[in-house]
């Protein structure tokens, strides 16, 4: 699984699921407790958040870095960073005058955050290569020349057209110069993100874009990349130009239907990635809408182990809550058994289980009740699992540990009964102390000895 | 019930001018939420003053439009502070049908304390014809519109005003137009509707022809053939053989412009907006008119 699925997959083969990548980005820093500016400006801090993404989320894939506006900082737009979104740019360096910027400017290794982008793709590439796809990801050309020209950038497609076409090639050989870092660093994906490509008509897309994305695929693929395209936003009609670029794989948000774009997709033979929600499922929904979303999504693609692969919509929301992700890998890798999940957290009455909760005030040593989806295929369930079985081996007789898997149905009205809203979970004599983040031992073990 | 509008339009319409003036005239507890993507909070500094409350939010990039969770929870938020009205000034690059889906998830959320009064858009007459012609989310905005005010009308031309509001028509057959300058909306009293996204919305608004010719234009006939074309055109630009070289050329409310380059063609790029085929027109006109030339 993991790294040869998504390989499989963008060969084209028929896999045994689709994949799944999930684009923790900013999300990342959220797992280890650091900002979206650490998690983007500090080697150290970044390896450690994308380890704990890889350790959580079981991912076939994974984005090292999910900022659009690593080029723009290069090429001398400033930015403004914000603790909980990506960066935004603050200044366009030709907003005043129609000008192309100096070939001089060519990202090396030395260029702006590179570096440390670099080193970090280095070091993941030792530590969870083997397994995990990594992408690289890279400004799209049309995105990067509206960070440098600013919104007059749609004047000019009007007023001086040829510009636009010199402005976006120089994008285009910025970007490839880039992904050839990006390979030689090990990223098996170079995935091109151009949010804007949404706001324009398929007339426009051929008239700027067609010519510079069918160089850029082309060109990774003479690196030994595989490619992806990312748009963001409404961009049905333009996904069958987008195919004909020929990438590997597009990658869509929730404003498009994937059933709606698959004709087109499965005609040009390009693998398509997406699309759960970011605000309305990822951040705001339970653990169960996340699993019921995936569920439904996977069911509404045809020939879904063929092409497809599962992602959020964009880079995820900072706060988005770590058991919704859980609950969404798991719905991709388990998807049989999370679709009877959830068929039964919807269809039955789970009033009629009579489900006893402990008397937890006189326990005669104390019980840790550790709530899973199922510890024996999702992965944070299973360290959530491991370590309590850790705390036990310690302790011995002393306390006592109990699983209670989601999987079956009594243990589903314990839940509600509970009140649990997220899993996996650790309760010490009924009380909540642990929810999707694992404890170590040390943490644990004062936890437990408290009670005693 | 708080009564909620959005206020829709491209960078420099007159968004922030509308709020200010709708809200100088209107009592009660009114607060704005600037949505506007950027960076730089200009609009939230302009605001700042004219409503009880003004919050700006940011969502990422300016260019990215999927990033709505910040809006989300300042309308959950400002749901708690029971205002009379909120207006929520947009993004210029905003997806208005996207909004609306989540404002009804939203409300639902808040416990339905919104009531939606509509969506307001402002236009820029000078440069509508431009934002119409390059960006999807302007078509939408237009389209999503229960009134939309044509805005720095004093700018313009006639013909351009013109040409504006039948573009305006071919996305929006029953909103209200007001021509206005200082965006100033003359009557509130406007049907809001459940709209849709027309099917076709990039076909029915752009078209695009170029007109080449075989031989250098006479300054008449070049002329006379542009006049012809206007009525059905948004934009007559191209590059023609001129006695000395080439010119740029361009086309605009009855008035030429010249200017040399170095760029050889002999040549004019026509766009247009309408439920007719500008090919087959811009080939009439050629017709009628004698000029020899090729449409493709």
């Amino acid at each position: 699984m993991g790294k040869k699925l998504i390989f499989d997959i963008l060969e084209h083969k028929r896999a045994e699921r689709p994949a799944w990548v999930p684009f923790s980005g900013i999300h990342a820093g959220k797992l280890t407790g650091v900002t979206a500016i650490e998690v983007l400006k500090d080697e150290e801090k970044l390896y450690e958040a994308l380890m704990q993404v890889n350790k959580l989320y079981r991912p076939d894939g994974q984005p090292v870095l999910f900022d659009l506006q690593v080029e723009a900082e290069i090429l001398g737009c400033e930015l403004q960073w914000s603790e909980d979104t990506p960066p935004t740019v603050k200044t366009h360096p030709y907003d005043e005058e129609r000008l192309i910027p100096c070939r001089c400017k060519m990202p090396t290794k030395e260029s702006g955050r590179l570096p440390m982008i670099l080193r970090t793709m280095e070091r993941l590439k030792k530590s969870v290569g083997d397994t995990t796809a990594l992408y690289g990801l890279v400004c799209g050309p049309f995105t990067l020349a509206s960070h440098l020209r600013g919104t007059e950038i749609f004047m000019d497609m009007f007023d001086e057209p040829e510009y636009v076409c010199d402005l976006i090639a120089y994008c285009a050989d910025f970007i490839l110069e880039e992904a050839k870092l990006y390979v030689e660093a090990g990223m098996d994906v170079i995935a091109v993100v151009d949010p804007l490509v949404s706001q324009i008509s398929s007339d426009h897309f051929e008239e700027f874009l067609s010519a510079p994305y069918t160089k850029i695929f082309a060109e990774i693929k003479k690196m030994g990349a595989y490619s992806s395209f990312f748009v963001c936003g409404d961009a049905t009609r333009n996904v069958e130009s987008m195919c004909k670029t020929s990438p590997d794989s597009i990658s869509v948000d929730e404003n498009i239907r994937i059933p709606d774009i698959r004709p087109i997709t499965e005609k040009y033979n390009v693998v398509v990635g997406g699309n759960i929600p970011l605000t309305t499922v990822m951040l705001h929904g339970s653990q169960q809408d996340n699993m019921k979303y995936v569920v439904e999504l996977i069911e509404s693609v045809e020939d879904n182990c063929h092409n497809f692969i599962v992602s959020p919509g964009c880079d995820m929301p900072y706060d988005t809550p770590v058991e919704n992700t859980i609950g969404a890998a798991q719905a991709v890798i388990e998807f049989d058994k999370v679709k009877e999940l959830v068929k039964n957290y919807e269809g039955t009455d789970y009033s009629k289980f009579e489900v006893v909760i402990p008397d937890y005030a006189n326990l005669k040593k104390p019980l840790l009740e550790v709530f899973t989806i199922d510890s024996s295929s999702c992965a944070a369930c299973t360290y959530m699992m491991g370590i309590a079985n850790a705390a036990k081996e310690k302790y011995g007789d002393k306390i006592d540990v109990v699983e209670y898997k989601f999987t079956v149905k009594e243990n589903i009205a314990r839940v509600m009964k509970m009140g649990i809203k997220q899993l996996p979970c650790i309760f010490i004599n009924g009380e909540l102390k642990y929810s999707s983040i694992i404890p170590g031992l040390d943490e644990l073990s004062k936890d437990i000895e408290a009670k005693f | 019930m708080t009564r909620v509008y959005f206020v829709l339009g491209y960078l420099g319409s007159g968004k922030t001018t509308f709020v200010r003036d709708f809200l100088s005239r209107r009592g009660g507890r009114n607060a704005v939420l600037v949505n506007d993507f950027g960076a730089e909070d200009v609009d939230g500094v302009l605001l700042t003053g004219s409503a009880e409350k003004v919050e700006s939010i940011f969502d990422g990039s300016v260019f990215c439009s999927c990033r709505s969770e910040h809006f989300v929870e300042a309308m959950l938020r400002l749901s708690q502070e029971k205002f009379d009205t909120i207006l929520v000034e947009t993004s210029g690059l905003a997806n208005p049908f996207q909004m609306r889906k989540l404002f009804g998830y939203i409300n639902d959320r808040a416990g339905n304390v919104f009531t939606f009064s509509g969506a307001v858009c402002v236009a820029d007459a000078a440069n509508l014809e431009k934002v119409l012609y390059t960006l999807n989310a302007v078509k939408m905005q237009i389209a999503a519109a229960d009134v939309i005010l044509l805005n720095k009308t004093d700018l313009v031309g006639e013909e351009t005003l013109l040409r504006a509001e039948r573009a305006v028509r071919t996305l929006n057959t029953d909103a209200p137009i007001y021509r206005t300058v200082g965006a100033r909306l003359p009557s509130e009293e406007f049907p809001v509707r459940e709209r849709v996204l027309p099917a076709m919305i990039e076909d029915i608004t752009v078209q695009k022809a170029k007109i080449s010719f075989s031989r250098r234009l006479a300054e008449d006939e070049r002329r006379l053939l542009c006049v012809r074309l206007a009525p059905f055109c948004h934009r007559i630009k191209g590059v023609l053989e001129c006695e000395n070289g080439y010119t740029v050329y361009e086309f605009s409310d009855g008035a030429e412009s010249l200017y040399p380059t170095d760029r050889a063609g002999n040549f004019l790029i026509v766009l247009a907006a309408g439920k007719f085929s500008l090919r087959k027109k811009a080939e009439e006109i050629l017709k009628e008119t004698g000029v020899e030339g090729t449409v493709c």
